[in-house]
């Protein structure tokens, strides 16, 4: 079902059918989206709750110029941040090592390396996380980018290289 | 060494494994993502038509007060006054009771107003000095 089908749906009246059947398509791209950035599954559940509540309360008015997963990727991308600044103190106070918590992850699939990786993400500033992921992951060009975060292209390009070479340097750190 | 160590971080982040995603979405999750979703939506709803509703609720509740707070004064200070049985009518209108506050207290007023009434003497009198005895025995044959 495309996403004309499911807004013709939500316009006659069937408004929760219309609403998960956004869910059920967009569900898991949107949790990894979201897991990337949170690295831990609780907090990605968090996310992905206050975006689809926010979703719902802003589809209808939804114009359906862009997509309905842009549409929802924007929300996510926006909501995810928030709820990391919002909790970057929790971390600062009960630090746990991301690496730890994912080899008891039965969600996470990856190796040394790539737990590495997330250990390494977990320590960037929540907007930087955002934006390492979007380019990093989604290979994202920076015009959207900057449409998504409200943020211009030259910020961002200046955020990731910053990101990316920390990243860099904290994964190799990991292993020496 | 330097130079060779360099390439060691650049390899490292542009290995196509590294790029590929770790995560995988847990068994089960959409659907009790779009249970408890549908539970936040609703009880969203509930609150915001509670919102809404409760100014004018109270609205109401502060009419219905003032009003009874006025009924309330206004049945306590006319309470003298509410004679309205057809039995009471009766009374009042026969003069055993009295119909209303003023009245009540204007006993002596009445009292003296029958103590004033005229009688036939007295009207005989008063007749005979301002007319003639043949007036006056024209009109006693005209009442006759």
């Amino acid at each position: 079902m495309d996403d004309k089908q499911i807004l013709e749906i939500y316009s006659s009246g069937q408004t929760r059918q219309a609403f998960n059947l956004i869910i059920r398509k967009y569900g898991e791209r949107l949790y990894l989206h979201i897991r990337h950035m949170t690295a831990s599954h609780e907090d990605a559940d968090d996310c992905m709750q206050n975006t689809l509540v926010k979703a719902w309360e802003a589809l209808p008015g939804f114009r359906g110029d862009a997509g309905i997963y842009t549409w929802l990727y924007r929300i996510a991308t926006n909501e995810t941040i928030n709820f990391l600044r919002k909790n970057k103190w929790r971390e600062f106070l009960s630090p746990i090592d991301i690496a730890t918590r994912l080899e008891n992850d039965p969600s996470f699939n990856g190796d040394k390396l790539q737990a590495a990786l997330q250990r390494a993400i977990a320590k960037l500033p929540p907007k930087q996380k955002a934006v390492f992921k979007m380019r990093y992951y989604d290979d994202m060009p920076y015009e959207q980018m900057a449409k998504i975060t409200g943020t211009s292209e030259s910020a961002l390009k200046a955020s990731y290289h910053f990101a990316y070479n920390k990243v860099k340097d904290w994964v190799l750190n990991f292993f020496e | 060494m330097s130079n060779n160590r360099m390439t060691n971080k650049q390899n490292i982040l542009e290995s196509p494994k590294l790029k590929e995603s770790p995560f995988r979405m847990p068994e089960g999750y959409l659907e009790a993502l779009e249970a408890s979703v549908g539970e936040r939506i609703s009880k969203e709803e509930r609150s915001g038509l509670s919102a809404v509703l409760r100014p004018a609720i109270a609205l109401v509740f502060t009419f219905a007060l003032i009003f009874g707070m006025g009924y309330g004064v206004l049945s306590l200070t006319d309470t003298l006054n509410k004679h309205d049985s057809k039995e009471d009518i009766l009374l009042v209108e026969q003069g055993w009771i009295k119909s209303n506050f003023v009245d009540h207290f204007d006993m002596d007023e009445d009292e003296e107003a029958e103590t004033d009434s005229l009688d036939e003497e007295e009207i005989i009198d008063y007749l005979s000095g301002q007319l003639s005895i043949v007036e006056i025995s024209e009109l006693y044959a005209q009442v006759q």
